[in-house]
């Protein structure tokens, strides 16, 4: 500890928690373990490690949960802010990864609210049409004339349109592959409730993406 | 089985049925042209949103934390600290009997020591507001509801006789009826001059600096509200001789 501000910063969040045995880390398969025990004796680097290894998934969902590009950054930098302050309360009870997640979405909720439902969507709106159109081509076929940016645009707004609580679920499940039971933790709601949410969301996005989906007219 | 079908196609598309479900779902599916057409557009729906795994340009927010870290913008506060002190004790064996006890102080001890100051929605300052039990005039009600009076006395009196009062509003809404703010007033009117009446009637076990405060008070209410006489012969009839020189005063004034 060559610096005193070094020993300042990395202090705290250690020093008044109770260590965890590595006994109880011992039975972890949980691939970031060896990171998060050197980041919690107090090695920075292993803490950027760690940020380096999960900001894609955490700037992606924060993304598709904002809406914006500055917000999401914005909130991937709160996330990983909020995580080394309250990376103590991270037991290895759950996988690392999911923790993260967890952390991810309450910034993005606690920075919804702080900006106001109304502003993020006009900002998100602006965003995906900046990326490109946000509604299908006329005349043509949909699917074929809406791919790469269009198509990620048009989504992206779909999924801005759900509400809050359906949005997180499809988004966790069927764009960043965690199971029911993961995303039940990250959301702390149960399993249940998840996939009926996920149920809704994706009932919803049929709806609304029915130009995309439906099949053609047997017949014609 | 179409009913349980439609609703189980979500799971079939999440993989979530067993291989015994999944293959009944199968079988129906082949025969029920409704559900084939659902389980398409669901499928295609999951497809759409897998297509935004990935492909994104992320920013490296890595070198940015850790300077933010070492400046010190991760630390907890004082108060995170203390409120995560405060949560692991009263989850503790300790917290829920002290918990139970605070509330059972502020319920008994310090809620009724706690007096209140009422504000009545009246006319500008030189116009009565309260006189009485007499209600506001129907003209003025509605401009009523954009003022606001000299202080009225409220609650009780006994319960309070130590604490200076504390301010409080009492609002008519723009969205009531001119009726029902005339009968509020009339009533938080009717229950200050009881607490008037009741304070002079126990004026002696007022601390002395307390009583020139509501005195003070009461002679400026008496003076607006036009019942500085029925105010005077309750000052005359207490034994305190501050009262007793405001009494003379408000016979002066009538």
């Amino acid at each position: 500890m060559s610096h005193p501000r070094m020993a300042a910063v990395t202090h705290p969040l250690f020093d008044r928690t109770r260590s965890i045995p590595d006994a109880e880390l011992a039975g972890s398969a949980d691939p970031d373990r060896e990171l998060v025990v050197r980041w919690r004796r107090g090695e920075l680097d292993a803490f950027a490690a760690l940020v380096r290894r999960h900001q894609r998934r955490v700037f992606g969902l924060l993304l598709r949960m904002l809406g914006n590009r500055e917000e999401a950054e914005d909130a991937t930098q709160d996330t990983f802010l909020n995580l080394h302050r309250h990376g103590h309360r991270f037991r290895f009870e759950s996988r690392f990864s999911t923790f993260v997640y967890r952390v991810a979405v309450n910034a993005a909720l606690n920075r919804r609210r702080s900006l106001g439902r109304r502003r993020s969507q006009v900002e998100a709106f602006t965003e995906a049409q900046s990326i490109g159109q946000l509604a299908p081509a006329a005349g043509s076929d949909p699917e074929a004339s809406l791919l790469g940016d269009r198509l990620r645009a048009r989504l992206t707004s779909e999924l801005l349109a759900l509400p809050e609580a359906l949005r997180a679920p499809v988004i966790l499940f069927d764009i960043e592959g965690l199971s029911y039971g993961e995303i039940s933790e990250v959301l702390e709601v149960a399993e249940g409730t998840v996939k009926s949410r996920i149920h809704r969301a994706r009932q919803a996005l049929r709806a609304r993406l029915r130009d995309l989906v439906a099949a053609p007219e047997s017949g014609s | 089985m179409h009913r349980r079908a439609a609703r189980l196609l979500d799971d079939y598309v999440s993989g979530a049925l067993s291989r015994r479900e999944a293959s009944r779902i199968e079988d129906h599916v082949a025969v029920c042209a409704e559900c084939r057409r659902t389980l398409g557009e669901l499928r295609k729906t999951v497809e759409l949103l897998q297509r935004l795994r990935g492909g994104l340009e992320c920013p490296d927010v890595a070198d940015a934390v850790v300077a933010r870290v070492r400046r010190g913008e991760a630390d907890t506060s004082v108060w995170d600290r203390w409120s995560a002190r405060a949560s692991r004790f009263l989850a503790g064996p300790l917290g829920a009997p002290l918990a139970t006890a605070a509330v059972g102080l502020l319920l008994f001890a310090v809620l009724p020591r706690l007096e209140v100051e009422i504000s009545i929605p009246g006319r500008d300052g030189s116009t009565s507001v309260l006189a009485g039990p007499t209600l506001p005039s129907t003209e003025s009600a509605p401009q009523a509801r954009r003022t606001t009076s000299a202080p009225l006395l409220a609650r009780r009196v006994n319960e309070s006789l130590t604490q200076p009062p504390r301010s409080m509003s009492f609002t008519c809404f723009e969205s009531s009826s001119v009726e029902s703010c005339r009968d509020q007033h009339a009533l938080m009117t009717r229950l200050a001059m009881d607490n008037v009446w009741a304070f002079l009637a126990q004026i002696e076990q007022v601390p002395e600096p307390r009583r020139d405060v509501w005195l003070s008070g009461l002679s400026r209410y008496a003076a607006d509200a036009g019942a500085a006489a029925d105010v005077a012969a309750r000052l005359r009839a207490t034994g305190d001789p501050r009262a007793q020189r405001l009494a003379i005063r408000f016979e002066e004034v009538r």
